[in-house]
């Protein structure tokens, strides 16, 4: 297990008599990809900005690299690459001028690092043009070549594949797995969760400004004993399935038959079928996903399911 | 984006400078977002045409001429009176739109986030948006200076064959002309204290500049209305109190220093007689409220946007 890199302490937010935070405890460790969910309203933001030093607290505290954030914000934050909700850059200033900008607050940074980023984002072409006349994607990448510009331990991005088409959410899908893969943390809150169970090793979700769930992901979407098959006839195979002890829970969904096992195994499943003549063209684990999870976990109807 | 299948195409091996805000680099960063704004530059080259035309204006008048001729003190007088005069309106208009804009933009556009995510300090960054805008101030009034010197001594060069009528003054002239300068630094100071707290005030680039912009006219107006107060209640109250309004006494500072000859005000000044160490305690308590106003507002306020 990594060492704490982001860590919040009972963390809380109060505006006026909305509890928009309360008592939230996280842990993001180091070299993990960690997906922050919550549907709209959760507090995901709020926490962000709690993080990054934007809003303080109600109660609580938060760690970054070891050091509490409000004491050590300049030891600390300079480490931190963020993307907090959409792409807040200077329209009037060029692209290379934007990294330029941020790069002298940091006490400066050669051109050749702005290069790289920019190369790294593929707007190396379109660096000299005003930043206003770029596309939503366009300001996306910037913003993110501008939290990787001092090369950042713990990246923090909020949304980011806001704006993005699907080929521009593939290659951030890929960049975030060449930073995990590089050692950097990346903190990443995000709508689109099929991306975030691709990419992440472990999520927290939120709902009302609590923690409702952390775990990984491979645990969150693990199979739960039961099987997907393709026949022929899966209704003939239903029948037979459903007449034994450990089938009476078998059925149809979209066509395809939903069952359990014998022993759990999904080989002893097939055996069963084919002694009684059924050939399965496909067997899988059932998983559920994410989305599947998510919404359990944050709608009242799912929660009472 | 281009490929970043390869994670040491991210983070290239060389170790960059360790970051850390620079408060020399926040200022730097500051410069460049005043350069770049288009707006900037436009009220600039207003400033320049005003400028043209008013010293196109004494060049041209043969009253001018036969008064330099006549007597060099009082047309020097009147040539100190005339540019101080132009600098305040002109630079004023200036640095109250480029001083509320910087500060505002920051909040409008959301990049204040930005910055402060990076671990820039609130007061760290006002501080460099103050330090910024005096130097494009004194920029402003040094480039003034060298063209109204220019001017004069091109004048009165072509007009009287050498420029003994001038340097032959008596001291007082000088003194005169440091206090002149000293005036034209105080404008400068407040200006920019005043553009900054509407920006902070408002968090907003319209009321930033709206409220920036309508702050003299307002109470150089107040003056004139206190005046018909005046008349219509005979209470002395209303004409009292406009030696506590800012534009007025700063209106009269000049006049209140020069005590050698009479200094005529282009705009509205306090309805009662104040002398200089009035208008030094107004003009100080106004500068100490904008400055106050901004750091606590600018240091407790989370920033939402």
């Amino acid at each position: 297990m990594g060492t704490a890199v982001l860590t919040t302490h009972a963390l809380s937010k109060t505006y006026g008599s909305r509890q928009a935070v309360k008592d939230l405890d996280l842990e993001v460790r180091r070299g993990e990809v960690f997906g922050f969910l919550g549907p709209n309203g959760a507090g995901k933001t709020t926490t962000i900005r709690m993080a990054l030093g934007l809003i303080r607290p109600t109660a609580g505290r938060v760690e970054i690299l070891g050091s509490d954030v409000r004491t050590s914000r300049a030891e600390v934050l300079p480490r931190v690459g963020a993307l907090v909700e959409t792409p807040a850059l200077y329209g009037y200033l060029s692209g290379r001028n934007n990294l330029k900008a941020f790069a002298h607050m940091l006490g400066g940074l050669p051109d050749s690092r702005l290069d790289e980023v920019l190369e790294l984002v593929g707007l190396a072409d379109r660096q000299r043009d005003r930043v206003k006349s770029y596309s939503m994607g366009m300001k996306g990448r910037l913003a993110i070549a501008l939290a990787l510009l001092n090369d950042p331990e713990l990246l923090i991005l909020d949304e980011p594949a806001n704006g993005l088409d699907p080929a521009g959410i593939v290659e951030m899908r890929d960049l975030l797995r060449g930073l995990a893969a590089s050692g950097k943390t990346v903190f990443i809150s995000s709508h689109v969760l099929a991306e975030v169970q691709q990419i992440c090793d472990r999520v927290a979700i939120i709902n009302l400004g609590e923690l409702v769930r952390l775990a990984p992901v491979a645990e969150l979407v693990a199979g739960s004993g039961e099987f997907v098959l393709s026949l022929d006839d899966p209704r003939f195979a239903l029948e037979l399935i459903r007449r034994q002890e450990w089938g009476r829970s078998a059925r149809i969904e979209d066509g395809v038959l939903v069952a359990g096992s014998p022993s759990g195994r999904g080989r002893d499943l097939v055996h069963f079928l084919a002694q009684a003549g059924v050939w399965a063209d496909s067997i899988d684990e059932r998983q559920h996903s994410l989305e599947e999870i998510f919404l359990s976990l944050t709608t009242p109807m799912g929660a009472a399911g | 984006m281009t490929a970043v299948a390869e994670p040491a195409a991210v983070f290239p091996a060389r170790t960059l400078p360790r970051a850390h805000p620079s408060f020399v680099g926040a200022v730097r960063s500051e410069l460049l977002k005043i350069r770049r704004q288009a707006l900037t530059w436009v009220v600039l080259a207003g400033f320049v045409v005003v400028c043209a035309i008013t010293l196109g204006s004494v060049i041209s008048s043969d009253q001018v001429r036969k008064l330099l001729a006549r007597d060099p003190r009082s047309f020097y007088f009147n040539y100190l009176e005339g540019i101080l005069t132009l600098f305040n309106t002109m630079s004023g208009v200036f640095l109250l739109i480029v001083s509320s804009r910087l500060v505002s933009l920051e909040y409008g556009s959301g990049t204040i986030r930005m910055v402060l995510a990076r671990g820039t300090g609130r007061l760290h960054l006002l501080g460099a948006q103050l330090v910024a805008l005096a130097i494009s101030g004194l920029l402003v009034l040094a480039g003034f200076i060298a063209v109204c010197a220019g001017t004069l001594y091109a004048i009165v060069v072509v007009w009287q064959g050498s420029f003994t009528p001038i340097t032959s003054l008596p001291q007082v002239a000088w003194t005169d002309t440091w206090i002149n300068l000293l005036v034209a630094l105080v404008s400068v100071a407040v200006c920019i204290l005043l553009g900054t707290t509407a920006a902070v005030v408002g968090r907003s680039v319209a009321f930033g500049v709206g409220a920036a912009l309508a702050f003299f006219p307002a109470d150089n107006f107040g003056t004139v209305v206190m005046s018909l107060v005046n008349r219509l209640t005979n209470q002395d109250a209303w004409r009292q109190v406009t030696q506590y309004f800012l534009g007025p006494t700063l209106n009269q500072l000049a006049a209140s220093l020069q005590t050698d000859h009479v200094v005529g005000a282009a705009f509205a000044t306090p309805l009662m007689k104040v002398d200089a160490t009035h208008c030094w305690i107004v003009i100080g308590v106004y500068s100490f409220v904008f400055l106050a106003a901004s750091v606590v507002l600018t240091w407790r306020r989370d920033v939402l946007h």
